[in-house]
């Protein structure tokens, strides 16, 4: 009943005019940045954080929640004309709704993930609102070393299952941990690692860490890329305008005769957005591996099945809506997009964990009603322009790239004024890109850098509330628990996988008759 | 990639050692209370993981084991081909982003966004490939004084030039 008034509540404050403009201008702009080749919504929400200083929190939030949804439904539609995914979840998308489009359905098949988008989208915001606040609830009764615990294992739990190898996951967490710790020190405010430069009292600036190593590192290794392969041929062309206008329609009996299969994909993205470190496109292979498995019709998937499409769209949109399940609950981001969200939150003076919904209970319902108002928008956004979309997918590349280029530039500017954000924007930039090529998790140095001021400022408080004796740490059972997981992820990822890996490796060497490596 | 990991491992068991004995004690303050941790603990804890880590990682690409990715291993799951090892081609691009960065950033700074970045648009559309004149022109002119100009009127935002 509580959560129903306050739902009630959310939606009196977040049914405005204005925020609802906020909303379909960040849909618009996401399903934009998701059809663009290269973009994606994690860009489009890192580009577009700066110029969200000038709105109301719960207006900045309601925007990127639309940009958002609307990138990680937006993946798909280059994904089923041309075969050549927006975003590296709609991979999953292709290998039903391009053979689909090959048929003469593109538009059949546009419009199923579409709406498959938004009722994976409904069904695992529905669960946050419903887990939030009790989630929440269990978390205030956490004193400073149960967080302090849970960061450390969060940041061990996002470099195990983030990458492929926990070693260097946990190298990127660490070096994020230590750039945050530039700046004044938040107890004592004396200056670390400064240079006595002004510009780094308050640390090295989010946005330009954040934009530099996920949006801008992306879009160099884009056009090397782009240089390395400019002799293949171009990709396939659109499928001509006459199969927009035949078999464009979906009957809702062919639609919801797959019911199953969207509740299975919805609940798998919705497990997966829960836990810290799993990606979206995780989730769209693990709900198309499932329905292929359960599905009569299994055996047909990879020819253009829409119950294909059906469960990978359901399956990565409901992330969207649960990874702010731990964002909210603990203040831990679920995977790179909550992280940025943690980034606007702060923006916004709102300090991402328990408390939110103790001190801000009003914005985070109406922020849950904003994501409700939102999954309406999409649906009605992306129905009414599913033929506009599709010219963007029109863009080359060698345009489109560039132009990126400059909106991060102006977008890092334009909050601070400071020629030294853009000056960090491109140093980020460049460890970005080598850190993409040497296979260190982007993911694991930004959810360091965001988690690396809280770890520091619960341990000191543990140190302080205790007269400095870190034993507390394991006599507290929640902390103690905690600890020992961290443990285990060590042990299993570090070390028993990998030899098994090694024995397997050296057991196939063996049988192909050569010496292992 | 084992080659990406051996040295990227011996350079930042390097790095990790300078920070631990010139940058952090040389740029921190000393503990003000008796209970309260140093200023310089935190980041000394995440440089020395750091150090340990990359020792491990150096180690096990030198006995040629463990999970650090050796060539014949799957894609990897978050940068998949994109991760292909920081081989010769890659530190090349990287000096080719310095020095283009280097000088937007010059030329931002002490000429003006929209010629400096008219002439980074252009030079990165031949650079990818295109060899449309009218297209690059068109688009190299025309995308940095439409940035510039929205920053202005939605955000009363000038962005750096001479004449300004």
């Amino acid at each position: 009943m509580d959560i129903l008034n306050s739902m009630l509540g959310g939606f009196e404050a977040a049914f405005t005019l204005a925020n609802l403009a906020y909303i379909c201008v960040g849909i618009v702009l996401g399903i934009i940045f998701g059809v663009l080749p290269g973009l994606g919504s994690v860009t489009a929400l890192a580009m577009l954080i700066p110029i969200t200083f000038y709105f109301t929190p719960l207006a900045a939030i309601a925007f990127l929640v639309g940009i958002n949804k609307g990138g990680t439904s937006g993946g798909a539609i280059p994904a089923i004309l041309i075969n050549a995914p927006g975003t590296p979840e709609a991979a999953a998308t292709a290998l039903d709704g391009y053979p689909l489009a090959r048929r003469g359905r593109p538009e059949k098949a546009m419009k199923t993930a579409l709406y498959s988008s938004v009722f994976g989208d409904t069904f695992s915001d529905v669960v946050l609102i419903l887990l939030a606040a009790p989630f929440a609830a269990i978390a205030l009764k956490f004193g400073p070393n149960e967080f302090t615990a849970i960061i450390l294992f969060s940041f061990t739990m996002i470099a195990a299952l983030a990458g492929r190898s926990l070693v260097k996951g946990l190298i990127a967490a660490a070096l994020g941990l230590f750039l945050s710790t530039w700046g004044l020190d938040p107890v004592d405010s004396t200056e670390r690692m400064t240079f006595g430069a002004i510009y780094l009292f308050d640390g090295i600036p989010l946005l330009p860490f954040a934009i530099g190593t996920l949006a801008l590192s992306s879009i160099l290794s884009q056009l090397y890329d782009m240089r390395r392969d400019r002799a293949k041929p171009p990709p396939p062309p659109l499928p001509p305008a006459s199969q927009f206008r035949v078999e464009n329609r979906i009957a809702s009996r062919e639609f919801w005769g797959n019911w199953k299969t969207l509740i299975r994909s919805a609940c798998i993205g919705t497990g997966v957005g829960i836990l810290p470190g799993l990606g979206v496109t995780l989730a769209a292979f693990l709900g198309y591996g499932a329905a292929r498995r359960a599905s009569p019709r299994g055996d047909k998937f990879g020819t253009g099945e829409i119950e294909g499409i059906q469960a990978t769209e359901a399956a990565n949109s409901a992330v969207v809506g649960s990874n702010l399940i731990p964002t909210i609950a603990l203040g831990i981001p679920g995977n790179v997009a909550a992280a940025l969200l943690i980034g606007a939150f702060m923006i916004h003076g709102v300090v991402p964990g328990p408390l939110m919904m103790v001190n801000h209970a009003e914005l985070i319902y109406s922020i849950f009603a904003s994501m409700l108002m939102a999954n309406l928008a999409h649906l009605v956004i992306g129905r009414a322009g599913i033929r506009i979309w599709v010219q963007f997918v029109r863009i080359p590349k060698h345009i489109v790239l560039p132009t990126v280029v400059l909106l991060c530039v102006v977008g890092v500017y334009i909050p601070t004024n400071s020629m030294f954000d853009v000056a960090m924007l491109f140093l980020f930039a460049g460890v970005g890109y080598l850190m993409r090529k040497a296979g260190f998790s982007i993911v694991c140095l930004v959810i360091g850098f965001l988690l690396g001021s809280n770890f520091e400022i619960y341990l000191r408080q543990t140190v302080l509330i205790n007269k400095a004796d870190l034993t507390v740490l394991l006599t507290s059972p929640i902390s103690l628990f905690f600890l020992l997981l961290t443990v285990f992820f060590i042990w299993h990822f570090g070390i028993r996988l990998p030899l098994r890996q090694k024995r397997e490796r050296e057991a196939a060497a063996r049988e192909a008759g050569q010496a292992p490596d | 990639m084992r080659t990406t990991h051996i040295w990227s491992g011996v350079l930042l068991v390097l790095a990790s050692l300078w920070c631990l004995f010139w940058l952090i004690p040389e740029n921190t303050a000393p503990a003000e209370s008796e209970i309260d941790l140093a200023p310089a603990l935190v980041p000394s804890i995440a440089v020395g993981a750091c150090l340990l880590l990359a020792a491990v990682m150096a180690l096990q690409a030198v006995r040629g084991g463990g999970n650090v990715g050796s060539g014949e291993d799957p894609l990897d799951e978050e940068f998949g081909a994109e991760a292909t090892g920081a081989n010769r081609q890659v530190l090349l691009n990287l000096l080719i982003w310095t020095a283009a960065a280097c000088a937007s950033w010059f030329l931002i700074e002490h000429v003006g966004f929209e010629p400096a970045m008219a002439l980074f648009m252009a030079g990165t559309m031949l650079f990818v490939g295109a060899r449309n004149p009218w297209t690059i022109a068109l688009v190299s002119l025309a995308t940095p004084v439409v940035l510039s100009q929205a920053a202005y009127q939605f955000f009363s935002t000038e962005l750096p030039a001479f004449w300004r």
